[in-house]
């Protein structure tokens, strides 16, 4: 994997270059200074018959309990052969995401952004597809640089694509571009999960076969994590806590942007609730909604201040989270949490943007972020507002079954209801 | 109880059943009203209410000559044996196009009207121009619901509910088509009269709709029949609207056009709602939940305060309830608490309404701790009979037939022998009637109810209705919704 020869490269210093790329459209690689032997996208034209092989098959839906019982009975035979499947699996899912990419306008793909992302893919595509088979755990480590290498490269590929797409509109709908995004969002999420879940498990095993040793990139356990890991699968989260600690994180970064304490949370509802989750996902959920609420309730506040309808130095009503655990025994087993906050409302001319990616209102402050995992440990790296918070809460509420809606009562608040599936439900892989 | 609202709303409204003017005043002003000939055109539509009010009404060949003077229907026997010359007569009326009526226009006459003082010449002769209108519009928006429910299924025809209902509306129609023109204040008077007698005869309309097509269903789809009974719900808002506002138009009040007040405050109609449905769910459960208010109470806007107020009834009645049935389960699972967070006190979690309004919109947030709904629920909370009372069969016969002591889970149901709630929706409390027509009200003028669970917890239901002051003019008096 070289990167592009026309102003980004994927070693080293590529932090600071890619920078450059993104806030300097001036020096990226256009159609008439891009070398073409640098390019692989050029070459890629005549390997389709690989990615057809791949491409022609249909991904593998797991569900959180199958992720959850693999991990907690890991052996080390079971991890090689979680390895095959992953790599397999991984390799069908980049194929058919590469598809998707081939079936864009040429206006579309052919931007230097998008490309990059395309060669990303299929530099990933190729890696996967030509490692041998694991048969050892010594072969299962090798894996597991491969992986790591390639979770780390594809860092670039949210702010990419985002750049990518800010004109994408002049040449197809944008109900396809969101299409695109989200379809590309979620079997991000999909091949992430694959990844960290192997990467966990090898981890798992380690200590297991070795309880002094402790690799340093094994998960931190904390109370938030419920009982111990299993692979990336955390059992038994306790709701509220949870959500204390997503709003801990935005009050934060809320006091460091505004120099103001942000609004309180309070949390009702199955204040004792648990659930068996990935962590990371309820948790950029959560504290995405909670920043939003903190920083409308805050201004709503303000503005009301101003007004001299509130007397100076009044702290501005809490936010509220409400969680509840469907009754037992139900059939398709949720958590809803709803964030109530006092912001103001949405603009009844804005809700129609509110999902998608292409407005013209998002994105803009993509170039000052180059790199993007979609979670929360990053936020503290993250200065701006993205625009994409709410598509990117969507993409993972809805990725185990879940759902999340937006209602507005303008000139008073907004509420947001994230639900979670629970239990035995496949992945929203984006197809 | 209901008296009691009412006279909150609109202190010194008459009831609808107004004592007639005196005859003196009558005579003295009736000969000044002018007299239209309305032979000299082809029945034409008016493309506006004001507009057709300086043209003369629709004429009917029908309208000088009543085919059965001996006959004085009523209700229960509305048609004389012999009704060809009714089925022609309907016939007309039900094909003329209806008039482009929007709430603008409504509002227009209805200022013109209310600022000249009550019983003055200007007063009467906007008076009897409405009446013009009405009386050549509410003939055909009531052929047309007559047709639409010779449309039903025979056999759904012949359930006596919607039988009744059948016979209502043939003689309101026969009521109004054989009216004679209108052309002076004491035609105007006579006119408003028989407006309020069948506007009070109409009244339950709705549940005996609802009590119909319950024991129907088996015969008809479900889809069929709430497409069936949005349009007639959607027909008859828009009937009683103009009627009522025409009846309305006679007591001027500050404030007040027509039926339509232009500084209705929801927090202070609100106050009575909750008083009103305490007592009802106090009397059916022995207990009841707060009701906490919050946002900002002060908003006021120009609204019908009867369809608010039905509106406000269904959503606190619906809240209340479903916190009761909810906090009884809950407390009965107790024994081996199955869920998390729920601790037996002996109060009840409150029911809050926030109160807000942008520009135009004015949104009331409803929210309980009544349990929610499951999410593949979502959709059918709008369904006509949708409830999450659960029942069985036996039960729904029950409340379809009214019978004496319903199942005590259907304790609002029950209500519907004390419930004095007539004027819009009538008593229907647990024919799960409640949301949907909540819903249809909302939309009528622009609005909408929309609803979301946080299932095992509570929901909200948010209705949102816009300030017909400012949007009149988009607020078409359409016979459906598409």
């Amino acid at each position: 994997m070289q990167g592009r020869t026309g102003g980004c490269t994927l070693g080293a210093p590529r932090w600071v270059s890619s920078r450059r790329l993104s806030t300097d459209s001036q020096s990226s690689p256009t159609p008439h200074n891009a070398p073409h032997s640098g390019s692989h996208s050029n070459s890629h034209f005549y390997q389709t018959a690989a990615l057809d092989k791949f491409a022609s098959q249909l991904p593998r839906r797991l569900t959180l309990r199958q992720l959850a019982v693999f991990a907690r009975n890991i052996t080390p035979e079971r991890l090689v052969a979680a390895a095959n499947f992953g790599k397999h699996e991984l390799t069908v899912r980049l194929a058919r995401r590469i598809r998707e990419f081939q079936r864009l306008p040429f206006a579309v793909g052919k931007d230097p952004h998008v490309e990059m992302a395309y060669d990303l893919y299929w530099a990933a595509f190729e890696t996967f597809r030509k490692e041998p088979p694991i048969n050892t755990l010594a072969d299962n480590d090798r894996w597991c640089a491969v992986l790591r290498s390639q979770l780390d490269r594809h860092m670039v590929v949210i702010p990419q694509l985002a750049l990518g797409f800010r004109g994408a509109s002049k040449h197809m709908p944008s109900e396809n571009v969101d299409k695109f995004m989200s379809g590309t969002l979620r079997s991000r999420i999909g091949r992430r999960v694959l990844a960290e879940h192997h990467l966990a498990m090898t981890d798992t095993l380690a200590r297991k076969r070795n309880p002094a040793s402790l690799s340093p990139s094994s998960p931190s356990t904390s109370p938030l994590d419920g009982d111990a890991h299993v692979g990336i699968v955390s059992p038994n989260i306790p709701a509220a806590p949870l959500v204390h600690h997503c709003a801990s994180l935005a009050a934060s970064r809320f006091l460091l942007r505004t120099g103001r304490p942000a609004p309180r949370v309070v949390v009702d509802g199955h204040t004792d609730a648990q659930f068996t989750y990935i962590r990371d996902h309820a948790e950029y959920v959560l504290y995405e909604l909670i920043s939003n609420a903190a920083r409308f309730s805050d201004y709503e506040h303000g503005r009301r201040v101003a007004r001299g309808d509130l007397p100076p130095g009044s702290e501005p009503p809490p936010i509220r989270v409400t969680v509840a655990l469907s009754p037992p025994r139900d059939p398709a087993p949720t958590i809803t949490f709803r964030v109530s906050d006092t912001g103001g409302g949405i603009p009844a001319s804005l809700m129609p943007h509110l999902w998608s990616y292409s407005h013209p209102s998002k994105f803009s402050n993509f170039s000052l972020v180059p790199r993007m995992a979609g979670k929360v440990a990053e936020t503290s790296e993250v200065e701006v507002n993205l625009g994409i918070g709410l598509p990117m809460c969507r993409v993972y509420a809805e990725y185990w079954g879940g759902s999340i809606d937006v209602v507005s009562s303008e000139g008073y608040g907004t509420d947001v209801y994230v639900v979670l599936g629970l239990g035995n439900r496949g992945e929203n892989v984006g197809e | 109880m209901r008296r009691g609202i009412r006279a909150l709303l609109r202190p010194s409204r008459p009831s609808i059943t107004r004592p007639p003017y005196s005859t003196a005043l009558r005579s003295i002003h009736g000969s000044h009203a002018p007299n239209t000939i309305h032979h000299e055109r082809t029945p034409q539509q008016p493309s506006s209410y004001p507009s057709s009010l300086v043209q003369p009404a629709t004429a009917s060949p029908y309208d000088q000559n009543s085919p059965s003077s001996d006959f004085i229907p009523t209700p229960s026997n509305p048609y004389p044996p012999s009704s060809a010359s009714f089925d022609s007569k309907l016939a007309f009326y039900a094909s003329q196009p209806l008039a482009v009526v929007t709430l603008r226009d409504l509002l227009r006459i209805g200022a013109e009207a209310a600022q000249a003082p009550k019983g003055d010449e200007v007063h009467r002769q906007k008076l009897v121009e409405s009446a013009k209108f009405m009386r050549s519009e509410i003939p055909k928006r009531l052929a047309r619901r007559v047709r639409a429910l010779e449309s039903l299924p025979f056999i759904v025809g012949l359930n006596p509910y919607i039988k009744s209902v059948y016979n209502l509306y043939r003689w309101a129609f026969e009521k109004v088509a054989d009216f004679p023109q209108i052309t002076d204040y004491e035609s105007d008077l006579a006119f408003s009269d028989i407006l309020a007698e069948l506007v009070e005869a109409h009244t339950d309309v709705v549940p005996r709709l609802a009590k119909g097509f319950l024991e129907s269903e088996r015969y008809w789809n479900k889809e069929d029949i709430a497409t069936w009974l949005d349009k007639m719900i959607w027909a008859r808002i828009a009937i009683r609207v103009l009627a009522e506002h025409h009846h309305a138009l006679h007591e001027p009040h500050p404030n007040w056009i027509g039926i339509v007040n232009t500084r209705l405050r929801p927090s202070a109609l609100l106050r009575t709602v909750v008083h009103h449905c305490t007592e009802l769910c106090e009397a059916n459960y022995g207990t009841v939940p707060d009701v906490i208010v919050s946002g900002d109470p002060d908003i006021s806007f120009a609204y019908i305060p009867v369809h608010l107020e039905y509106m406000l009834t269904e959503l606190i009645k619906n809240a209340m309830r479903a916190t009761v049935e909810h906090s009884r389960k809950l407390a009965a699972d107790w024994e081996n608490p199955p869920n998390s967070g729920y601790v037996p006190t002996a109060e009840l979690p409150p029911v809050e309404v926030t109160i807000s309004r942008s520009t135009d919109v004015v949104t009331i947030r409803v929210r309980d701790t009544g349990g929610g709904v499951p999410y593949a629920d979502y959709t059918r909370v709008f369904d006509y009979n949708y409830t999450t009372v659960p029942r069985d069969d036996e039960e729904a016969a029950a409340i379809a037939l009214g019978r004496q002591g319903a199942a005590d889970p259907l304790a609002f149901a029950g209500l519907t022998k004390t419930d004095l709630h007539r004027g819009i929706g009538g008593p229907m409390a647990g024919l799960g009637f409640g949301l949907p027509m909540t819903r249809l009200y909302a939309r009528y003028f622009g609005g909408d109810l929309e609803f979301k669970s946080v299932y095992g917890w509570g929901a909200d239901l948010f209705l949102r209705l816009r300030d017909v002051g400012g949007v009149g003019d988009q607020l078409r008096l359409v016979d459906s919704s598409n």
